[in-house]
Order: C-alpha cells, then structure tokens, then sequence
C-alpha cells in the first residue's frame, strides 16, 4: 500500500535525525522524566503520611498511571503534529496538504515524529511491571492481551480528542487552549477517579475517557471490573471519541474549503 | 538616580500593556488553573480522610498553602531566561549591547512589568477563588497585619533571586540547542525544591537538610508567615540570608555573563 | 483540446465587521454587520492545452480565489469550472493529480527531509512509474543542476535552489496544468532568467499548460503568449500580449541634454504629428524632453533635426515598459 510505504521513507528519515541529534533528544527526555517525576515524588511523598488514598494503595496508584503513559505516549510519537493545527489553519497551511492525491489528514499526521515521547512508554512500562511484580498480581496471558488491547485502542482516546479539540480552530481563532486543557486532563490520571465528585468521574470515564487507560484496566487486573464491563466501555467509547475527531476534522475541512484561510 | 531609572521606565510600561494585550489568554489559562487547583482540592480531601494532620498541617492549612503559593507563584517567573536565549540566538542582544543602556537593568524593567502585569489580572481572579474556598470549606483566616508585611517584604527578593537565576541560565543556554529541555528541567527542580509542589516540611529529614541549603526554600516563606508557621524572628532570619543569596546571584551571574559576552555576540545574524 | 473552462464563476465572502474594543466584541455577538465580498465576480474564460497564460491583477483583485478554485481547495459560491473535464472541487484528489503547483512563498515540500526524500515521497504518493521518475528526474538534475543540493534537507536550501526544488517536485508526475504563484519572487535577476528559460524548455518538451500568476511582468513578457488581467473580481482583458503592448504600449521617450537650448526651433516637430497626442515636447532647463508615439513617428525623424540645429551633450531613448502600460489600464481602464 502507498500509505505504508509513504511513511516508511518519513520514518526512516526520523530515526536518521534521531541520531544526529542526540544530545537534544536525550536532553528532551531527561526534561520530561524530570516533570514527571516530580508528580511521582509527590505521590511518593503523601504516601510518606498516609497509608491509602481513597482505598488504593500507592503501588495501585501508580499501576493505574503507568498505564495510561504507554497509550499517551505512542500517541505522542506519532500523532504530535495535531498540535500545530490552529497555527497551519491560521497562517493558510492547510492548503498543500490539500493539494496532493492522497488523504489529508494522513499527510499531515506523517510529518511530526516525537522521539520525547519514549520517555513517556518507557516510564509507563517501567511503572507497570514494578508495581504488578509489588503487587503480586500473577502473570495471566488471557490478561496480558486483554491489556494489550485495552491500551492500544486507547492510543486513539487521545489522537481523538487532539483532534476533536484541533479540528475547532478550522472555525475559531486560537483553539490552542482547547485542545491544551484536554490534554492535561489526563495528568489528573496520577489519581485513582474515586476522589473526584460524580460529574468528573463521568466526564473522565464517558467524555474525555482517559479513565479507559488507567483506572478501569487497573480495576480489571484488581478483578474489581468485569472484562465485559472493560470491553464495552472500551470499544464503546473510544469509538465515539474517534468518530468525534474524525468527523469534526472533515467538517472542520470542508469549512476551511468554502472560506478560504 | 532618578533619571537612570528613567530610562528603562518605557520598557516596564511597555510589558504591563503587553500582558493587558494579552489578557485574554493569559485570563483563559488562569481559569484552567483555578480549575487544577479545586481538583487538587478533591485530592487534599481524599488525602486527609483519615488523618488530622500531616507534618504539621491540617487539611485547612494545606489548602490555603497552596492557594498562597499559587498567588505568589508569578513572582518566581524565569521568562528572562526565554527572553535572553531568544535575543542571544537571533543576533539581537548585539543589538542591545551597542545601546547606552544595561541589558540587564532593561530586561529586569522588562520582566518586571510582565510580572506586574500578570499579577494586576490574577489578583481578582484568584481573591475570588480564595473567597470560594474559605466560604466552602468554613475556613477561619486569621493574619495580623505583621505577618502580610513580613510576606510582603519576601516578594521582590523572591523576584530577584529567580531574575538573577534566569539571567543566568539564558547566558548559559548558548551552549544547548534545546532550550526549552533546559528550561524544563529548571522550573522542575525549582518547584521541587522551593516547596511549591508540597510543602517542604513533607520531604523525608535526608531531603530536607540538602533542599535547606539552597535558597529556593525561601520562596515558600511569604506562605508560612502567613499561616502562622515561621515566628517573625525567623522570618526576618530568612529576609536577611535571602538577600546575602540575591547578591551573591548577582555577583555571579553578572561574571558568566561577562565571559560569555564573546561568544555571545558571535551568534545570529 | 480545452483544459480549463470557467463560467460564471463567483465567490462572495461573507466578513463580519466588527468594532475595535471590548464593545465591538460584545456587540458582533448579537448584531454582526455582514459585508458580501465579492472576490470573484462572474468570471468566464477557456484556456486550451498547452498555453502559457499570465494571470495578473492587483493584490486581492481575485488572483488566489480563481487559482484555489481551479485547483479544488475552495468551493465556489455559484458558477462551473471544470479542468480536464471534471469539478476541481468535487474530485479534488482525482484533480490533484493531473496539476502541480508551485506558491513562490510557500515550499510544498517537507522542510526536514532531504530533497530526494521528498522527490521519493512525491513518486508514491503520485504512484510514478520507475521508469518515468528516473527519467524525469535525471532530465530536471540536468536542466537545474540539482545535483549540487538534492542530498540537503530542504530547510537548508538558498531561495533560489528551494524555488527549482519546487518546480522539479510539481512536475515529476508531468501534470497536464502547472500553476505557478510568484515563481520568482525574491530572486537574483540571474536566478529569475534562469527559471524562465528552464520553464520554457519544459513547456516545449511536456507540452504543459501553465498559467503564471506574477508581479514580475519581464515573466510574463519572457513566458506569457496570452494575459488575463483581473480586478475586483473581474476579468478586465483577457488576450494576447502583443496586441496589449500595441494597442496600449505605443509610446516612446527620448531625453536631450543640449549645450545651449537658445538656437531650437520647436517648429519642427510640429510637422511630425498628425494628433496632438502623437507628440509632446517640453524643454526646461537645457534638457529637452519628447515623448511621441512610436508606431507614428520615427525615432530618427525626432533626433535628426535636433542634432542638425544644436550641439547635443547626451540623448536618452526608452521604451514604455509593460509595468507602465499595465498601470495605465489599471489606473484608466481600457
């Protein structure tokens, strides 16, 4: 397929520049390892003076964080130039990716890789096997694909929602904090959902379901959510988050086709 | 004197109606973090459900900590650090450098007005969450007039030492292309270790005796009087040591930036 | 063979006029002015295959509207356009690949990737067959001498190198229309002659359409058989360079600087002129200025007398330029 080997040649292009910036990408990550070590101390630190949080313990905690990193984290990789969207919308950029034979939101996904966002899956993985070797939760390959699964579909909960929230600056000015605010809603992750009154719980399990990655496959591992329950949520949800990006993304662009930049 | 300060009285004026200019966004992300800081609140309440206190401070005290600390928290700005590695990348600063006035004394003027600007359209926003809050929760504010004065008088230090900090890191970030890996890492470690992530008191004793030594905890202390946590004389304690650290900051950020100065100048263009 | 047919072609934008201030942005929220902007206002014309038409007009008369139309990134308000056939804007992929384009301001190619990476993509993206891309490619390296940079990546590239990269990358797949928005802006004269000539190579080898949207007209007057001149949305001539040149472009100057301008009998050139307008003199100052109309009078005919009557220190002979011609007929119309 043309779409494949199309990104094989941007791929190879990344790892190239990869390794010639070495010291910037090391730089990168080690400034992102830092941020988000600064929000473990401070789990690590509370957890110096009490012994659960809202009844989970701080291996629980953070098995839930860990794991909403891995699917964050891959969407960072690949789906960053999302971000850039109200600034090629504004500045009339939308227009050559508009003029190729090929679909233009696929050439426009392709041309950002963001090699920063290792540091994300690594410190995902990490935190997930050192708190399921802490917890003692035996190894169950039924449940090892279960949240293979879980967290790749959950890749696109995030590519959704940049892309939903992006694709409003095809008509506002400056969607910039939009898409920001969402996006940082999943740091709130760090915290098992049950602290939060009703409403958020269900904005952050139904509309801006990063709880799908982190609390409820946690919940399964726990044995506290059924896999029925997991998959229906799953697949329900990130449908409609995905749908919703996809469909405001091509009406964003056929506005964008009738008005001009 | 006067007519020294004069001088760079424009470039003040100029960055307050910048931040005016601004104010729409600089509002809209003041909203999201009122919004961060009542769900942090959820976190405190969870936090503190089965005990009373915690190193020392009731759930009370830790949320007007961090209501404190998020009001102060513009006047620990590091933006001269963006600012200068701009300058110094796009060839500007030589520039500035030809001009009859200090580069220095121009970008704290300009920094300073930022700061002052942010501040002037927080101030309401965050007095009414501060209103809020204590409504909600019946907390009891008490402060003598004694306690404001003493926070009052750590405030432009706490902008000074972070200006000289920033100076010094926007000198040094000619040597890294990723500037703003840098400056990532700087504001990390400050906040860890000024006590504006969790108050200091929290970090284990082998932390704490290492955070003590530097002189970001100060930037904490407007907080603690606040609450009642330092005694006066250990807050004038603090005004002092701070302000030795602001000179030797000085001192020695102005040297970096003096043997940096060729190299500065090679760059851009 | 037709390859563009445009009729009745219109765009209305709709702008929303809004006070300055807070109040304004109150206010446009209940009571918004609309203002219909007209930027392209029943347009028609045909361009056949294989023309070089030059497309010029004033900023904002319309030039991009029509260009973005033609090349289905914008949907008309009313009106047909078809090129090769079909709706640009209904099958823009499909249209996509049978044009290439080229914006002077903007490159169409990836900044990080090196040139060659970009021509690679291009090939698939546009499904080029082996055979034409290495042909096509070894035939543009010559003409431009890509070899020098093609290995950089394109964020690396001088003005003048990234403007051949674009146009080689908007014609590997051999477009049947090329469109060229500001091909040469921004270049050194030597660099704008050589893209010129290039361009005209091309176009006798592929037979390409182009149409060259420029402010430069010493492009058009190098590449352009035909101009289509628009403002305010509407096309105001629309035909062959020459006869624009003859019609409009019929005056000629020369400027005398005479030693003494006592011994001049002006008289002379009044036999020259049949109108009034064919000939004006003026002489101030030692410096003797006419201006007449060359396809009436001689050039030889205005220098001869003087020469015969006065000892002339310096004689100045210009042409009205197509810059001046064109600024007349914006300026008084036709």
């Amino acid at each position: 397929m043309k779409y494949l080997k199309i990104y094989s040649i941007f791929f190879k292009q990344y790892l190239k520049g990869l390794m010639e910036y070495r010291v910037d990408f090391l730089i990168g990550m080690v400034g992102f390892l830092f941020t988000q070590g600064a929000g473990l101390l401070f789990l690590y630190i509370i957890f110096q003076n009490i012994t659960a949080l809202a009844g989970f313990s701080l291996d629980q905690i953070l098995l839930m964080y860990g794991l909403s990193l891995i699917p964050k984290g891959i969407d960072h990789l690949f789906f960053d130039n999302i971000w850039l969207l109200p600034r090629y919308v504004r500045q009339g950029g939308m227009d050559r990716y508009m003029l190729r034979p090929i679909n233009a939101l696929y050439v426009f996904l392709i041309e950002r890789f963001q090699p920063d966002a290792f540091g994300e899956i690594i410190l995902g993985t990490f935190l997930v096997i050192t708190t399921l070797t802490n917890l003692s939760i035996p190894f169950d390959p039924v449940q090892f694909i279960v949240i293979f699964i879980t967290l790749f579909i959950g890749i696109f909960i995030f590519t959704g929602l940049k892309l939903a929230t992006a694709s409003t600056s095809f008509w506002l000015k400056n969607s910039y904090p939009l898409i920001q605010v969402t996006y940082n809603l999943s740091d709130f992750m760090k915290y098992p959902i049950t602290i939060f009154p009703k409403v958020m719980q269900v904005i952050l399990t139904y509309v801006i379901p990063y709880a799908l990655v982190s609390y409820y496959p946690a919940m399964y591992l726990f044995g506290e959510v059924s896999l029925i329950q997991l998959t229906l949520y799953l697949v329900l949800v990130t449908l409609f988050v995905i749908g919703l990006g996809l469909w405001v993304w091509h009406k964003g662009l056929k506005h964008y086709e009738s008005t001009g930049s | 004197m006067r007519s020294k300060i004069k001088k760079y009285l424009p470039f003040f004026r100029t960055s307050v109606m910048n931040m005016f200019i601004y104010r729409g966004t600089i509002i809209l992300w003041l909203l999201l973090d009122v919004f961060q800081f009542f769900m942090m609140v959820f976190l405190w309440m969870s936090v503190y459900e089965y005990n009373q206190s915690i190193q020392g401070f009731t759930l009370h005290e830790m949320l007007l900590y961090y209501l404190v600390t998020n009001l102060l928290y513009v006047f620990s700005d590091t933006e001269a650090m963006y600012i200068m590695s701009e300058e110094i990348r796009e060839g500007r600063i030589s520039m500035m450098l030809i001009k009859p006035i200090s580069y220095k004394a121009r970008l704290y003027s300009e920094v300073f007005g930022r700061v002052i600007g942010i501040f002037s359209l927080t101030l309401p926003i965050v007095t009414i969450t501060a209103a809020v809050l204590l409504w909600a929760f019946n907390i009891p504010f008490a402060v003598t007039g004694l306690q404001v004065l003493l926070a009052v008088l750590f405030v432009p230090l706490i902008f000074m030492l972070m200006f000289e900090f920033a100076y010094f890191f926007g000198t040094i970030s000619i040597h890294t292309t990723n500037v703003f890996g840098l400056a990532i890492l700087m504001n990390v470690v400050i906040r860890i270790v000024s006590g504006q992530l969790i108050p200091l008191a929290l970090y284990p004793k082998a932390i704490l005796t290492v955070i003590s030594h530097l002189p970001f905890k100060y930037i904490s202390y407007p907080t603690l009087v606040m609450l009642g946590k330092l005694s006066t004389t250990d807050a004038l304690q603090g005004l002092l040591i701070l302000a030795i650290w602001v000179g030797v900051f000085n001192l020695f950020s102005n040297l970096i930036f003096k043997l940096s100065l060729k190299k500065i100048v090679v760059f851009g263009g | 063979m037709e390859i563009i047919k445009v009729e009745n072609l219109k765009k209305e934008f709709i702008i929303y006029e809004k006070e300055p201030g807070l109040k304004g942005v109150i206010k446009s929220f209940y009571n918004a002015k609309k203002i219909v902007k007209k930027a392209v206002d029943d347009v028609s014309f045909t361009i056949q295959q294989g023309e070089i038409v030059g497309y010029i007009g004033p900023n904002g008369a319309g030039k991009s509207t029509t260009i973005k139309m033609l090349t289905g990134i914008l949907t008309p308000t009313s009106g047909e356009v078809r090129v090769d056939g079909i709706i640009p804007y209904q099958k823009r992929t499909v249209n996509a690949k049978k044009i290439g384009v080229v914006f002077g301001q903007r490159t169409q190619l990836w900044w990080d990737l090196p040139l060659i990476e970009s021509f690679t993509v291009l090939k698939e993206i546009y499904q080029i067959s082996d055979a034409d891309y290495k042909e096509r490619l070894a035939y543009f390296s010559a003409l431009f001498g890509l070899v020098e940079f093609i290995k950089q990546p394109v964020r690396q590239l001088s003005l003048g190198q990234r403007m051949k990269a674009d146009i080689v990358a908007s014609l590997l797949h051999n477009p049947k229309l090329l469109f060229l928005d500001e091909p040469t802006i921004g270049l050194d004269v030597i660099a704008k002659e050589n893209i010129r000539k290039t361009l005209k190579e091309i176009h006798e080898k592929y037979q390409t359409t182009i149409i060259l949207t420029t402010h430069d007209l010493a492009d058009i007057e190098e590449l352009c058989d035909r101009i289509m001149m628009i403002d305010q949305g509407k096309i105001i001539y629309d035909g062959n360079l020459e006869t624009i040149k003859a019609k409009f472009g019929s005056k000629k100057i020369v400027c005398f600087t005479l030693k003494n301008d006592l011994e001049l009998d002006l008289g002379v050139f009044e036999t020259l002129k049949k109108k009034d307008s064919d000939l004006t003199v003026s002489l101030e100052n030692k410096a003797l200025t006419v201006i007449f109309n060359k396809l009436k009078i001689n050039v030889g005919d205005i220098i001869g007398p003087v020469l015969k009557q006065t000892e002339v220190l310096d004689i100045d002979i210009s042409d009205d330029h197509l810059e001046n011609i064109i600024k007349a007929i914006y300026k008084n119309g036709l």
